[in-house]
């Protein structure tokens, strides 16, 4: 009796099994493009049916995918299909997310949907902005329902709202009426590409009370950018920061040494991510003075 | 044998010839549900209504949060909600929460918390192997990993 009742509750919970009944003798792909929409399926039917051929017999009855495990692993590897695709080619986890997403759409090929959607899910994960940042945000809710959404730091953050879903990048701030879809994003800021000193190069200035310079570091303009945040890391000591609205930056004289460089672009509600690094030495030009007795008298 | 085991089972004071009351019915398993959250540091005035009752007590560092009980601070006051998973959000001053129920309602997505009035501030340490969703009145905001396996 108890055997029997929990018979009846794993039938309640499990999703009736789809099939299709092949009433003329068409291949696979067929079958694929009729019942999937997308005749690529047919290795899916095969898999899941553990057919040999791709002719299916009229009269036959095959298995179809479950739709929302197959969606769910459909809308994941999209996610990192995307992320692969606008990863820096230099990336060094870009060649990871690739070899996972490469796994991910053999195992969605072999109807394994929820491995796919796992191993795509990890892929993404790799690459999403501001992967390996603490997520923080902030969520305010007026008096009249309105919600403003502030995300801080972290990889992009998601609102939905009116079956529209829209994500917030860090630095980026989006309001919610009550009733209205998410606003539409603006165009995201790319990060500025920095010109000058180039990658690598060492700097020789004669030392001016035990400080070198000035070096000027100047980078692209970025449409849509009111201002930049530049970024100056020296190999010891504290950073150095400034907003400023041109695009390029005289240092102050600074002490010998390696330092790092990037920079932002900041719009009206976003920042951009940081551009990639540059790296610079200051070293000391000794030059040689010769004081000495003049030869004419 | 089988009456020196029964012998315990008969009432102190029993004679022979009184019939035993029937004995009393072995007390129900009271299952304690899963707490959805934790509340910590509690400043100033936090109240929490159980989602079984209809008074606002006050709330104290500590104290389990169950699915549809609710936490509300007052001006000045603030307070910290902790999930199981990590995601942590702050209470700012004038907030008021719900803890969302565990099973989503037909239709309705999956969340974590319900913000009706006031502002959060929420953190997870790892979002991509933690998530944290909130509702509001408007909209539903998700973070962390896009898809959570449970």
């Amino acid at each position: 009796m108890r055997s029997a009742l929990l018979f009846l509750v794993w039938l309640g919970t499990t999703p009736a099994e789809q099939q299709v009944v092949v009433t003329r003798p068409e291949s696979l792909a067929e079958v694929a493009q009729r019942t999937l929409g997308d005749p690529k399926g047919a290795s899916e039917l095969k898999a899941l049916n553990g057919l040999q051929s791709d002719a299916v017999p009229a009269g036959t009855t095959l298995k179809l995918p479950p739709v929302a495990e197959r969606n769910k692993a459909l809308s994941a590897m999209a996610l990192a299909r995307n992320a692969v695709a606008q990863a820096d080619r230099n990336e060094a986890r870009r060649e990871e997310a690739s070899a996972k997403l490469q796994e991910a759409e053999a195992q969605f090929q072999a109807a394994d949907y929820m491995a796919a959607a796992r191993t795509a899910d990890s892929a993404w994960a790799l690459l999403a902005p501001g992967a390996g940042q603490p997520s923080l945000f902030q969520v305010n809710v007026g008096e009249r329902g309105d919600t403003t959404v502030t995300v801080k730091s972290g990889p992009p953050v998601r609102v939905r709202a009116e079956d529209k879903t829209r994500p917030i990048n860090a630095g980026e701030m989006v309001h919610v009426e009550k009733g209205k879809p998410p606003p539409a994003p603006e165009a995201l800021l790319a990060p500025p590409r920095p010109r000058s000193p180039q990658e690598g190069v060492r700097l020789k200035f004669p030392p001016v009370r035990g400080k070198l310079g000035p070096v000027t570091l100047t980078w692209s303009a970025v449409s849509g950018a009111r201002q930049y945040e530049v970024e100056v890391l020296p190999s010891e000591g504290a950073p150095l920061r400034h907003t400023l609205t041109t695009t390029q930056w005289q240092l102050p004289p600074l002490p010998a040494g390696r330092y790092r460089w990037s920079v932002k672009a900041v719009g009206e509600r976003q920042k951009s991510n940081a551009s990639a690094e540059r790296l610079f030495e200051l070293l000391e030009d000794r030059v040689m003075l010769q004081v000495g007795e003049p030869t004419w008298k | 044998m089988l009456f020196a085991l029964a012998l315990p089972a008969l009432p102190i004071g029993c004679t022979a010839d009184e019939k035993p009351s029937a004995p009393p019915p072995p007390a129900p398993v009271v299952r304690t549900p899963e707490p959805r959250a934790h509340l910590k540091e509690v400043r100033g005035d936090v109240k929490l209504k159980r989602a079984t009752g209809d008074e606002w007590l006050d709330a104290s560092a500590g104290l389990p949060l169950f699915e549809n009980d609710k936490v509300r601070t007052s001006a000045g006051a603030s307070a910290r909600v902790i999930f199981p998973n990590g995601g942590l959000v702050n209470l700012g001053e004038e907030a008021l929460i719900g803890i969302a129920e565990t099973r989503p309602r037909p239709g309705m997505e999956r969340t974590d918390l319900t913000v009706l009035r006031g502002q959060v501030d929420a953190a997870l340490e790892t979002p991509a192997t933690q998530s944290l969703s909130v509702s509001t009145p408007s909209a539903t905001i998700q973070a962390g990993r896009e898809i959570v396996f449970r």
